[in-house]
């Protein structure tokens, strides 16, 4: 019983050792030493400028961010699993993916400099198109007060075609905007500061935390709707729960990074190889499953082609499919724990 | 000449942009003549295609040129119904005195005003271009760009049109295709004139730019695109003008004419002055300059020396991107550069931009 607890205990330390190596590491390189020394003595003047500024306002809240985005699609991905009993489910599953991209390119495409919750235009409506997609998928999927699993799943993928094609639509008359919504639909951290990090990452949390409660629930449906209805579990009630909060939970992590796929497919897979089949276990450590991976694919994005950089949605799906594919071959039966 | 300063006040960590904006419109419309030595009016050569064009003009057809993309195309005349696929070929035309003979552009022909009452054959990329309305004009000619238009170079050479590529993106290649397109529209005279005035005023530039001691040599980023941050290199036509006006362009990578990189290297080169343009999709404005993280942290942005060039003038090499040049050498080396004289009547063509 203790070892699942021990286990998420290391992989948190392991992500908090990646991330202070990370800070060094980018089109610039910081060593070590020099980065205790910004971060300890901020506004000192025994550091320069330019390396404060870099570290400060560039990577701290980029990295930072990559962690929480990470982990919301991690946490999303196990609520959507657990909820659909699907293995394949990731927390783009009912329309949040393509409801963000028609909501960014529309923001792109109008030239809108508006903000919300301190969110910049873009991410903001890429916030607001996801829940609507969600909330359109999840309306036209209810019957009276049903809401059967299999109809969400068709109404998310036919709406999330029609909203692709409106996206492409767009991007064919805005032949200018190009770039820029092409670049967002990537996924990216780039350019990202304080300011997203602090309007998306309570979003994630509250979101995480309300998902990790309903831990119990989401075990008693692994064993099928009706045993959880027979443990006294309102089902209408849990699925609206779990819908809404990992819904808001993918809606944040994409108005703060893009659409980056393959994280919340792979880490809760990951999570279950690790501490086997409760949920309690599993949303957290698919949050510290999806923090490191996410932080790692960035440190790549921003090495690899530098003094440029990569989308990070790029790198996840890049590295993300080959190593989801070795894991399916040498360890099935982990995988499959918990479905 | 107006000099437009946006102040941005939010969070009191006001952002000043100098917008360098030149105030003259109705004097652009005839380049030619805006430089010293009296160009040839153009009215008296251009009027109609029935007249008569100079003789020597005409004994050079049929006339073989060899186009952007290395194509060898033959015209049989002079022509004098003329389509043309981008807003730089269109200014070019206009410029040279071959207005006139423009039965097509692009809807982003917007420079002369004159241009926005010509057919519009669609869009500038090949998707948006309808090929059947070009062909229905009836073209002699039809000037395109270099690779993004080899499609329906393809497609109209099958037909029999002569297409024309012009990619140069330099001041050597603007001089050469203003030259090619006088020969082949039959205003040779006024076009050397044209160009002679040119190289006369970048020239100048130059020259003065000689003065200016080493240790007052400012480096400089040309930011062209937002997202992916994106500079302009030493081989763009923006890389030249920085190098022209004396400035030391941070960015020094040749591989590519517009190199892509983050903003941990903009900070850790720190320019002294960065340029850009009013018309990119992704503006510096106040607003998203300030939104951006680290940009508060360089040196142009503390110095307030972030100045942004008129679009209409910078974004095309084309003869008004000397005016650009002029501009830009002002914002960075204002005591050694004068304020370019341009008379002045109103908003520029700010307007006009797509």
């Amino acid at each position: 019983m203790k070892r699942p607890a021990l286990r998420l205990v290391v992989l948190g330390i392991v992500l908090l050792i990646a991330a202070l190596l990370s800070l060094g590491v980018g089109a610039v390189t910081i060593s070590p030493g020099r980065i205790l020394q910004i971060l300890t003595d901020r506004g000192g003047n025994s550091v320069g400028g330019t390396e404060l500024t870099i570290i400060w306002e560039l990577r701290l809240p980029r990295l930072l961010l990559a962690c929480f985005v990470g982990a919301g699609l991690g946490t999303a991905g196990a609520g959507y699993q657990g909820l659909f009993r699907n293995p394949l489910a990731d927390p783009f599953v009912i329309g949040a993916s393509s409801g963000a991209a028609l909501g960014a390119t529309v923001a792109i495409v109008c030239g809108w400099q508006g903000s919300m919750l301190g969110l910049a235009g873009i991410p903001a409506a890429s916030l607001v198109g996801s829940l609507i997609a969600v909330g359109i998928v999840y309306s036209i999927a209810s019957v009276g007060r049903q809401v059967p699993v299999v109809s969400l799943l068709l109404a998310g993928v036919a709406l999330s075609s029609m909203l692709g094609a409106i996206v492409s639509l767009l991007m064919f008359l805005n032949e200018e905007k190009l770039m820029t919504i092409f670049g967002w639909l990537m996924g990216s951290l780039s350019g990202r500061g304080w300011a997203t990090l602090w309007s998306t990452v309570p979003l994630i949390v509250i979101g995480g935390s309300i998902l990790w409660m309903h831990s119990r629930a989401l075990d008693a449906l692994t064993f099928g709707e009706e045993s959880a209805v027979s443990l006294g579990l309102g089902m209408n009630r849990l699925r609206a729960i779990i819908v809404v909060s990992a819904s808001l939970v993918t809606a944040a992590s994409v108005a703060g990074g893009g659409i980056i796929g393959f994280i919340g497919l792979i880490a809760p897979h990951m999570s279950r190889s690790l501490v086997g089949a409760r949920h309690a276990m599993i949303i957290p450590m698919s949050g510290l499953v999806g923090a490191l991976l996410l932080l790692l694919a960035d440190d790549v994005a921003r090495t690899i082609v530098a003094p440029s950089e990569l989308p990070v949605g790029v790198v996840t799906a890049l590295m993300g499919s080959p190593f989801f594919l070795f894991l399916l071959k040498t360890r099935q039966r982990e995988l499959g724990a918990g479905q | 000449m107006i000099t437009r300063i946006l102040q941005c006040h939010r969070s009191g960590r006001g952002v000043l942009l100098a917008a360098t904006v030149l105030g003259c419109l109705g004097c652009q419309q005839n380049t030619p003549q805006s430089g010293s030595p009296p160009a040839p009016p153009a009215t008296t050569i251009e009027i109609g295609s029935s007249d008569p064009l100079p003789a020597a003009a005409s004994k050079r057809f049929p006339y073989e040129v060899t186009d952007g993309l290395g194509r060898k195309v033959k015209l049989a005349k002079v022509p004098q119904r003329i389509v043309s696929l981008s807003p730089k070929n269109t200014e070019m035309l206009y410029a040279v005195g071959a207005g006139d003979q423009i039965v097509g552009t692009t809807t982003y022909c917007n420079y002369p005003a004159a241009a926005l009452k010509t057919e519009k054959v669609g869009g500038f990329s090949v998707k948006s271009l309808s090929l059947e309305r070009v062909v229905s004009l009836k073209p002699d000619v039809v000037m395109s760009v270099g690779d993004l238009h080899v499609p329906i170079i393809e497609e109209l050479d099958r037909l029999g049109i002569p297409v024309i590529a012009f990619s140069a993106d330099s001041f050597a290649g603007l001089y050469d295709d203003l030259e090619l397109l006088g020969r082949i529209t039959g205003h040779e005279t006024e076009t050397k004139a044209l160009v002679g005035t040119l190289i006369e005023r970048v020239d100048r530039v130059k020259q003065t730019a000689q003065t200016i001691p080493p240790a007052e040599r400012l480096t400089v980023f040309y930011y062209v695109w937002g997202e992916p941050l994106t500079g302009a290199g030493p081989i763009s036509y923006f890389g030249e003008m920085i190098q022209f006006c004396g400035g030391v362009n941070v960015v020094t990578d040749t591989s590519t004419r517009f190199p892509k990189l983050t903003m941990e290297v903009l900070v850790k080169m720190n320019p002294d002055v960065i340029i850009s343009s009013t018309n990119h999709s992704d503006l510096i404005t106040g607003k998203n300059a300030e939104s951006r993280p680290g940009w508060n942290g360089l040196k142009a942005a503390q110095a307030k020396r972030v100045h942004l060039l008129d679009g209409g003038l910078v974004s095309r090499c084309t003869p008004r991107t000397v005016d650009a040049l002029e501009l830009m050498a002002h914002a960075v080396y204002p005591t050694y550069f004068a304020e370019p004289k341009t008379a002045s009547n109103g908003d520029p063509a700010n307007g006009q931009q797509p």
